[in-house]
């Protein structure tokens, strides 16, 4: 007879092939999909997938095989239509490096909660994918724009969003978590940045798109949209989008241009750190708000005559770069408060960690006390870098 | 004794030795004692014993006419032994089968017709090759020397280093026939009285026929629990073997081979090089660390791989997964397969650069160079990846110190393969858990296989992964029983 300790061994061996873990797929097996696109079809919806062909990601590929496949289907349901894809792609559609997903512009309107669902209820698809809104165009048009740069034209659109929100302040990524998040938090509503398409949209899709210097067609991040819970309102234009990041505290560098003080040209500013602070106020049972937005900015560009070296003339372009900063915020936040009453900003959210027993009575009606909710603005713009010279150079 | 005795006592030599054709037997005349003088017989293998050493120091003054003038009579032997021959070790002895013993290990002996004694004379001259570099454990700065094939140079070369009159030298036979002489070294005062004790049991009970290599040894006295690892550190290296000493190990050393075996010995043993007391700290301290890591690579590189690539391709950069993924294209095994091919044409490649004669070995590694390198991955049987993998791989297992210790590791490799093809970066975990716990269970003569690190905490750290500068060595490192000095 065998020990009993003997034996753990092998039974413990045996344990291993109970976990479930069995997942081995061979690279080679898998249809690696970087992007996906949702559309309204008859059925339900249409998914678009955008896949890469490995073998055209390689040094030595051929020129005339598209490196990215775009694969559609339709179904009832998301997962279905994904199904569906299977029947005329020889690989698994494999969904963990989903980078981006777009939303057709109809489906957002119409609410994003059920094509959202499968996307944050699957254990595969990571959540830090962006999302974006194809505005006046399907998924599928976007996504089968054939981009420079990158080979893989869902990198390339990925990429951008990624690069513009860092340095252009109306640009916002949502990610598939934020839109999670917010979509849970009471008193604060979902953006979703918009993507559309410029220029010769039919010849964008060809490999001649990327044969001259200048693309035929191309992408470009337009605006934010507005939700209602999960549905999608309207569009801001870039200066309204411009308050919301600053509100929203992801600014992390921007440039905005100010009109000189003589009034002769304009000065380019280029705001390096920005910090805002919602502060909730109760006045006579009404909610207010201050926000307390700190900036500070280095001179890029300057196309006047002013003595930046003397102290009067600096702080007068500060100020009235100040009046420009503040005036663009007060109107993005009016234009949001008044157009759509949707809090975008989270003013809700900061009433109910501040003010949980207002909030109480509030939370209902809270859209209409938003938008008649008075914000006000303090801020604090600083200019402390003027570059490598300090006056422009025909004034020395 | 008659010359009866002189011719039957040649007679059941040349019977015990089966009239071998390399013994000769030297008859000769002496002068004395006086008056008659005695008949006497040289008995040695051709060769064993030292030519030129019997020519001087004892066939020359045995047939000297001038005999040695006495007081008064005394054992012919004896007066031989005290006054007339020139060599440094003899002995007298009744016992026949001690002085066929000696006589095997190279010593002449000088039989007499009026005694049932003989004279050995240890004039033992095996041709010896010199002490010469070490080929396996190479520094760059350091002592270069390396133990050699004989017992005697060997003991030498530790004793030099050592000029301590508590160094013991102990030696004893093992091997039924081969009857090789093993010294056991250990510094009286600094060694575990109780673990030296244990090796002499053990080498006790040692019952085989042959000796020829410190494996020998180290595979009959280690620990009964299995492992792959080696449990007995050896080393062709002096000064590696009397810093162990100095620690408080013990020293085996086999006649024949140029390895000594060290115990008790623990994992970080294999780990350690002797260039590391001999570069600065820093530089030493920064070489542990790359060592550490290497091992790391050997053991877990391949299986890393192919656990990612197969089960969770989603942790992988996307970047880098498309890159993998191009590359993987159009091999058609799985990454499992085609590790294991490759991996194991490495193995060949290496036994092959080992064992193959020297002067063909450029065609060998041209010849594994080009058909690994260059024909596999344009002919699309593996990957560029596994092509770099894997030789990643072997290098890093080559910075491994101990031998013993990298081929472990090889065997291991391919275990952790295994179960990450089968279970991913889950089975690579149990693996290794696994292989922790056999460490851990394992111990060299009562010293535990992962101290200082387990059992926690340990005494003394000091010298463990780092090694501190030598101002700050305050005693001798680790807890293996030796006390400090």
């Amino acid at each position: 007879m065998i020990p009993k300790q003997r034996l753990i061994l092998p039974i413990a061996c045996f344990l291993l092939l109970l976990t479930g873990c069995w997942g081995r797929r061979e690279m080679n097996d898998l249809a690696i999909v970087l992007a996906a696109g949702i559309d309204p079809a008859k059925s339900g919806f249409r998914v678009t997938l955008q896949v890469v062909d490995p073998s055209q990601m390689s040094r030595n590929r051929a020129t005339n095989r598209s490196p990215a496949i775009l694969y559609s289907g339709e179904g009832a349901t998301i997962s279905e239509a994904i199904q569906r894809i299977s029947t005329k792609s020889s690989r698994q559609m494999y969904l963990s490096h989903l980078q981006i997903v777009l939303i057709n512009e109809q489906l957002a309107r119409r609410g994003i909660s059920e094509p959202i669902d499968p996307l944050i209820r699957n254990p595969l698809i990571r959540p830090d994918a962006v999302l974006a809104v194809s505005r006046g165009y399907s998924t599928e048009a976007v996504l089968a724009l054939v981009t420079p740069f990158e080979v893989n034209p869902a990198m390339d659109i990925y990429k951008s969003l990624r690069v513009s929100e860092k340095i252009w302040a109306p640009s916002f990524a949502t990610r598939l978590l934020d839109l999670e998040m917010t979509l849970l938090t009471k008193g604060k509503q979902p953006v979703l940045t918009a993507i559309t398409l410029t220029g010769n949209v039919k010849q964008g899709r060809t490999q001649s798109n990327v044969e001259q210097p200048l693309s035929k067609g191309e992408y470009r991040y337009t605006g934010l949209g507005v939700f209602q819970g999960d549905r999608l309102l309207g569009w801001l234009d870039e200066m309204d989008s411009k308050a919301f990041t600053f509100l929203a505290n992801r600014v992390k560098r921007t440039i905005s241009h100010v009109e000189c003080p003589s009034g002769e040209g304009f000065a380019s500013l280029e705001i390096h750190s920005a910090n805002a602070r919602m502060i909730p106020r109760v006045r006579q049972g009404r909610p207010e708000a201050v926000v307390k937005l700190k900036l500070k900015a280095n001179i890029q560009e300057v196309q006047c005559r002013i003595n930046l070296t003397r102290e009067s003339d600096l702080f007068a372009l500060q100020r009235l770069a100040a009046d420009e900063t503040r005036q663009t915020i007060m109107d993005g936040i009016l234009h949001v408060q008044h157009q759509f009453g949707s809090d975008i900003f989270g003013f809700g959210e900061a009433f109910h960690h501040t003010y949980p027993q207002y909030w109480k009575h509030w939370s209902k009606d809270w859209n209409k006390r938003f938008a008649e909710m008075p914000i006000t603005l303090e801020l604090d713009y600083r200019i402390d870098k003027l570059g490598k010279i300090s006056s422009p150079i025909h004034n020395q | 004794m008659t010359l009866a005795g002189l011719d039957e006592h040649i007679a059941w030599i040349r019977k015990e030795m089966g009239d071998s054709a390399d013994l000769v037997i030297r008859r000769l005349k002496l002068d004395w004692p006086e008056p008659d003088g005695a008949d006497a017989a040289l008995v040695y293998l051709e060769d064993m014993a030292d030519r030129q050493q019997l020519q001087d120091a004892v066939i020359a003054p045995l047939l000297d006419r001038v005999p040695p003038h006495l007081s008064q009579p005394a054992d012919t032997l004896d007066m031989l032994g005290e006054r007339v021959l020139n060599a440094g070790n003899l002995q007298a002895s009744a016992d026949r089968r001690e002085q066929i013993r000696q006589m095997m290990s190279g010593a002449a002996l000088l039989l007499l017709d009026d005694s049932d004694r003989c004279l050995i004379i240890m004039l033992s001259g095996m041709s010896d090759r010199g002490v010469t570099r070490t080929s396996t454990q190479n520094v760059v700065k350091g002592p270069q020397d390396a133990f050699t094939e004989t017992l005697a140079t060997n003991i030498t070369l530790i004793r030099r280093r050592i000029l301590d009159s508590r160094v013991r030298v102990v030696k004893q036979q093992a091997g039924t026939v081969t009857k090789t002489e093993i010294a056991v070294m250990y510094i009286e005062g600094l060694a575990d009285p109780s673990v030296v004790a244990g090796v002499f049991a053990r080498l006790g009970e040692i019952r085989m026929k042959g000796v020829l290599d410190v494996e020998y040894i180290e595979e009959l006295i280690r620990s009964p629990k299995p492992t792959l690892f080696p449990s007995a550190y050896n080393s062709e290296r002096p000064d590696t073997v009397s810093a162990y000493l100095l620690e408080g190990r013990i020293a085996i050393l086999v006649n024949g081979t140029p390895f000594v075996l060290v115990v008790p010995a623990v994992f970080l043993d294999f780990v350690q090089s002797a260039e590391d007391y001999y570069q600065s700290p820093a530089y030493s301290n920064l070489v542990r660390l790359i060592r550490l890591m290497s091992i790391a690579i050997a053991l877990l590189m391949p299986a890393f791989y192919i656990a990612v690539t197969t089960h969770h391709p989603d942790i992988v950069p996307t970047q880098l997964l498309l890159s993998l993924a191009a590359q993987r294209e159009d091999v058609p095994f799985p990454a499992f397969i085609e590790a294991v091919m490759m991996a194991l044409t490495f193995e060949i490649l290496q036994e092959a650069g080992i064992r193959m004669p020297s002067t063909i070995g450029q065609a060998v590694s041209i010849v594994g160079t080009i058909v690994i390198g260059q024909a596999a991955v344009e002919a699309d049987i593996v990957s560029a990846a596994m092509v770099i993998i894997v030789a990643i791989t072997g290098i890093a297992s080559f910075v491994i110190p101990s031998y013993a210790l990298s081929l472990s590791i090889r065997i291991y490799r391919f275990i952790f393969m295994f179960f990450a093809a089968a279970f991913g970066i889950y089975g690579l975990t149990v693996c290794a858990l696994f292989l922790c716990m056999s460490l851990a269970r394992l111990d060299s003569f009562g010293v535990a296989y992962l101290s200082p690190f387990a059992p926690y905490p340990a005494k003394q750290k000091n010298d463990a992964l780092l090694r501190p500068p030598f101002r700050m060595f305050g005693r001798r490192k680790r807890a293996n029983g030796g006390t400090s000095s």
